[in-house]
């Protein structure tokens, strides 16, 4: 069910791409991820999972100004699409539901 | 771009960007990594952050990134190729005498590459017919003496294999080869028939997929006294191949009993017999030989294990060398050490002693790879050369291309296509030359000719295809580049930058220079090579071998023979020994003088009386021995000076009736001989000691004949017929003494002659070059020669002023060349050679004469014809 399932990584991105908002583009995610969750991830993953997302629908992309730095090139500024949302909450209420079935007794023993 | 503090990613990295990325994602691409770099600057520095850039851009090559060519670029492809091929057939026919060079002259190189490509692929293609060839192993050993080099052996004991065998149950198999059998049987017409092969284990055919067409495999070898015939020697011995369950008569009268039919062995394994002869055979002739299967008996038993997939090697190594430890513990004087040797690594590899079958040194593979790719690179050089020489009168066609519409691009793709058309024609040329030379380059050496068969598969034939297309698009790179930079403006009215012209000019320059010294590199390459053969060959070894003919006893009894052999009136005289001394073989063993705590290795050679008047050996104190007769039980030994320095005796005459103890047994020196090279210049002269006969009277196996010089071909037909009323099985096995040291020096001889074809070779490429410039000089100034000639110039300055271009890099192609060959051969070739030829101004001048011989000879005639030509008709034309 690849289509419809969201990897971990993925997630990941696309929940920066939220924080973001609506500022997220390539580097910003990049040094995201490694602020919150201190993974070195290399740019042509970031990417990669970018062209993934975009296919699926799950993000959209538009470019911005041109600025002075970055060579002057523009940036490619991405945003969730509804549809993204929707799978972001699906994925977060499957995770509820396994962490509600958990009983308590598990996190006494720990 | 605006970088801070004008810190920037590599250029090549972001044009290799920007030529494959799709162009829709590149902008957000490229953005992101220049802002990534820009941070990295300031977090790691500029340097690595330059290099992490670059990785990110190989990084970032996937295949949603990757440019997709369009239909019509492909349509547009394939119809520019076709023009291509197009223009470069009418350039070929337009240009004959180009074309002819250059095709001439990388067909030559291609005849070299070919045989080197196809000598390596057959190399590789080593016991690769074994099914689980990636998973055989051979035991090594490397084996030392106390105070002695350690010794790499391809073999190992009996001992070991039955350890392995009893308590590793990692190996999955394992089968025990031990070499040397030998017998002769007899034919149906009483006829001999020698047998060679070697003794196995059962296991042999689990291990090895030799094809066993009659047989059980498993139980062939089981039995005592079974035999495995090949089909080759069971159709020789009985005329057929149903040979199983028939019995041969060796000469040692045991009956064998045919066991299994073998195909021929295939000429690329390295384990090459006749016959194989089921181990317990050889058990049971060794039962009372209680050294047999002792730790250190390791000479003539080679272990082949089968081990399972993925099987850890490195863990198995660690538990030989904990056997090897235990074992040398309960040793004096040696340890053994053991190893893996993948069979995949045996044919080419690193040089083992006493191997199997053959074995080519991956180095001397490295060196001829290296050879054949500077011969190539040097016939590239050639058409490189030639095309921008030549390139002035194609720049209108590319300035016509480029004003339609071509690219740099396509322009580069038209000198690409006529580099590797080109190269194609070189090949059709090149391949019939090689499949008819290559026998002959076989002939060089008798263990290539057994060891390399030369066979054209398809798969190699594809091959040469491939490699001709790589050797198109390396002749066609720099001309591709060179000319495709040409400007559409210039070019159309004539003009050339100037500084393209000249940068292309130098480029030649240095092209030629690099030729010339390749050419003088393997001019004196083979002189160096010869001078040392001859050097070796010359030699004063300190005796005399001339007139002397060494026969091999084969087991009959010296005596007899020496009684028929002086009956013969041009035998001048018949001395015994056991070892022939300067053909780099030799015996030795350990001895002390009178301090008994100081001893020295001492190589040694057992004689009769006869043996050192008859080569003329010096004796510079005491005598030779007495009759052999009346020396049985004695013990006299006759000595070399090093062998007195070396147990710090002064003079000769002191050490004369004293004693030495020699492998534990005493002896008396009775003569002090002056120094000689007992085993091969490559040795320094070792301590040395000849031990008498009369103390092993069946320690002799060679007769030294010293035969007058008239009628030798009588004579040595005459003893041979002698021989044969001897012994009438064995072949008469004689040579003269001096061809066997030719043998010795052979590898010299090899070198030369393989060097002396390169230097051919390389120095034709070289002059097809010249040739081709100095045409095309000439061509271009016939007008500027003209003139100067109306102006009154003089023939001898306008032959100065034509070849001049020629002969500057003659002086420059020593400078580099003479050091470069020196210091080659000083490290890499003659380094193990303690006896050298002296590398002299002779050899030395002598190269770049011949070298400046041929430049002048193919250039003097173009510019004579220039320099002659008359005003009048050249300029009156226009």
């Amino acid at each position: 069910m690849k289509g419809t399932h969201l990897g971990e990584f993925q997630e990941l991105v696309l929940l920066s791409i939220g924080v973001l908002y609506p500022e997220a583009y390539g580097v910003g995610i990049k040094e995201e991820i490694y602020a919150k969750t201190g993974r070195k991830v290399t740019l042509s993953t970031v990417h990669a999972a970018l062209n993934r997302l975009e296919k699926k629908g799950l993000i959209k992309s538009e470019l911005g100004e041109a600025t002075k730095i970055r060579g002057g090139k523009r940036k490619r500024y991405l945003t969730i699409t509804s549809y993204g949302i929707k799978m972001l909450s699906e994925s977060r209420a499957q995770r509820e539901q396994f962490w509600n079935a958990i009983p308590e007794i598990v996190f006494d023993v720990n | 771009m605006t970088h801070p503090a004008g810190h920037r990613p590599p250029k090549w990295a972001n044009r290799l960007l920007e030529w494959y990325c799709r162009p829709e994602l590149l902008e957000d691409l490229q953005g992101d990594l220049h802002e990534y770099f820009d941070r990295n600057v300031a977090r790691m520095g500029y340097k690595r952050a330059r290099i992490n850039f670059v990785l990110d851009v190989f990084k970032f090559m996937r295949p949603y990134t990757i440019k997709r060519p369009t239909a019509i670029y492909q349509l547009i492809q394939k119809t520019m190729l076709t023009n291509h091929v197009k223009i470069t057939f009418r350039n070929l026919v337009k240009n004959k005498t180009f074309s002819l060079i250059n095709i001439g002259g990388l067909a030559i190189s291609m005849v070299i590459c070919l045989l080197s490509i196809s000598f390596i692929s057959e190399l590789n293609s080593y016991d690769k017919f074994n099914v689980n060839h990636e998973r055989i192993y051979r035991i090594q050993s490397a084996y030392q003496r106390s105070g002695q080099p350690v010794l790499n052996l391809a073999s190992s004991s009996v001992y070991t294999a039955k350890k392995i065998k009893n308590s590793f149950p990692e190996v999955e198999d394992l089968t025990l080869v031990t070499y040397g059998f030998q017998g002769n049987a007899l034919t149906a017409n009483n006829d001999y028939v020698s047998l060679n092969g070697h003794w196995a284990t059962e296991s042999f055919f689990n291990v090895f997929s030799f094809d066993l067409k009659q047989g059980n495999p498993n139980t062939a070898l089981k039995e005592p006294y079974s035999l495995i015939l090949t089909e080759r020697i069971a159709t020789s011995l009985f005329g057929h191949t149903q040979a199983v369950g028939k019995t041969i008569k060796l000469q040692n009268d045991r009956e064998y009993k045919v066991t299994g039919i073998m195909a021929n062995v295939p000429a690329n394994s390295h384990i090459q017999f006749e016959v194989l002869c089921s181990f317990k055979t050889k058990e049971i002739e060794e039962r009372n030989n209680e050294r047999f299967d002792s730790w250190t008996s390791l000479f003539n038993h080679y272990t082949y294990l089968l081990l399972p997939q993925n099987a850890d090697t490195e863990a198995l190594e660690a538990k030989l060398i904990n056997l090897s430890e235990e074992e040398n513990a309960k040793v004096n004087n040696r340890s053994i050490v053991l190893g893996l040797q993948p069979l995949d690594k045996i044919a080419i590899g690193t040089p083992l002693m006493n191997d199997l079958g053959f074995s080519m040194d991956q180095d001397v593979v490295f060196m001829v790879i290296g050879l054949t790719f500077i011969i190539l690179l040097s016939a590239c050089f050639n058409y490189t050369n030639l095309s921008i020489a030549r390139s002035f009168k194609r720049t209108r066609e590319i300035g016509v291309r480029k004003a339609m519409g071509s690219t740099r691009a396509q322009v580069s793709r038209l000198f690409l296509t006529e580099a590797i058309v080109i190269s194609i024609l070189a090949l059709l040329i090149a391949y019939p030359i090689f499949e008819v030379t290559k026998g002959q380059v076989l002939s060089f050496d008798s263990e290539l000719q057994q060891a390399i068969s030369f066979e054209t598969s398809p798969k190699l034939l594809v091959t040469f295809v491939g490699f001709a297309l790589l050797t198109g698009l390396m002749a066609g790179f720099l001309p591709a580049v060179f000319l495709s930079k040409t400007k559409v403006v210039n070019a159309l009215k004539g003009i050339f930058s100037r500084t393209s012209t000249t940068s292309s000019w130098n480029m030649r320059k240095a092209l030629l220079v690099a030729q010339y010294t390749l050419s003088l590199g393997f001019i004196l390459a083979t002189t160096i090579s010869y001078s040392q053969y001859k050097y070796a060959l010359d030699y004063d070894l300190g005796y005399q071998t001339s007139g002397i003919v060494n026969v091999a006893l084969g087991g009959q009894d010296a005596q007899t023979v020496i009684n028929e052999f002086s009956k013969h009136p041009q035998v001048l005289g018949i001395s015994k020994s056991m070892l022939t001394l300067g053909t780099g073989r030799y015996l030795d063993f350990y001895g002390h003088y009178q301090n008994s705590s100081d001893s020295s290795q001492i190589s040694y050679n057992i004689v009769n009386e006869n043996y050192l008047p008859l080569h003329d050996f010096e004796f510079i104190a005491g005598s030779n021995f007495d009759k052999e007769s009346e020396l049985v039980g004695q013990s006299s030994i006759i000595v070399n000076e090093v062998l007195l320095k070396r147990f710090g005796v002064d003079s000769p005459t002191e050490a004369l009736g004293e004693q030495m103890v020699l492998s534990g047994n005493k002896y008396r020196i009775q003569g002090v001989v002056s120094d000689f090279h007992s085993s091969s210049l490559s040795d320094e002269i070792m301590p040395f000691a000849f031990l008498s006969t009369g103390g092993f009277p069946n320690a002799s196996n060679t007769l030294n004949l010293k035969i007058s010089n008239d009628n030798l071909t009588e004579t040595m037909s005459d003893l041979k017929g002698i021989w044969s009323t001897i012994d009438k099985a064995a072949p008469f096995e004689a040579e003269f003494y001096d061809e066997q040291i030719k043998q010795t020096y052979v590898s010299f001889f090899s070198i030369f002659k393989i060097v002396s074809i390169l230097a051919t070779i390389a120095i034709s490429i070289a002059a097809l070059t010249l040739l081709g410039m100095a045409i095309y000089t000439t061509e271009i100034k016939l007008k500027e020669i003209s003139i100067r000639k109306v102006l009154g110039a003089q023939s001898k300055h306008l032959a100065y002023h034509l070849s001049k271009g020629f002969l500057y890099p003659l002086v420059l192609a020593p400078v580099i060349a003479i050091p470069l060959t020196y210091f080659v051969f000083d490290e890499f070739i003659l380094t193990g050679i303690s006896y050298r030829a002296p590398i002299g101004i002779l050899e030395l001048s002598g190269g770049l004469a011949i070298l400046a011989l041929i430049v002048v000879l193919t250039v003097s005639g173009q510019i004579f014809k220039s320099v002659r030509a008359n005003p009048g008709a050249t300029l009156r034309s226009e």
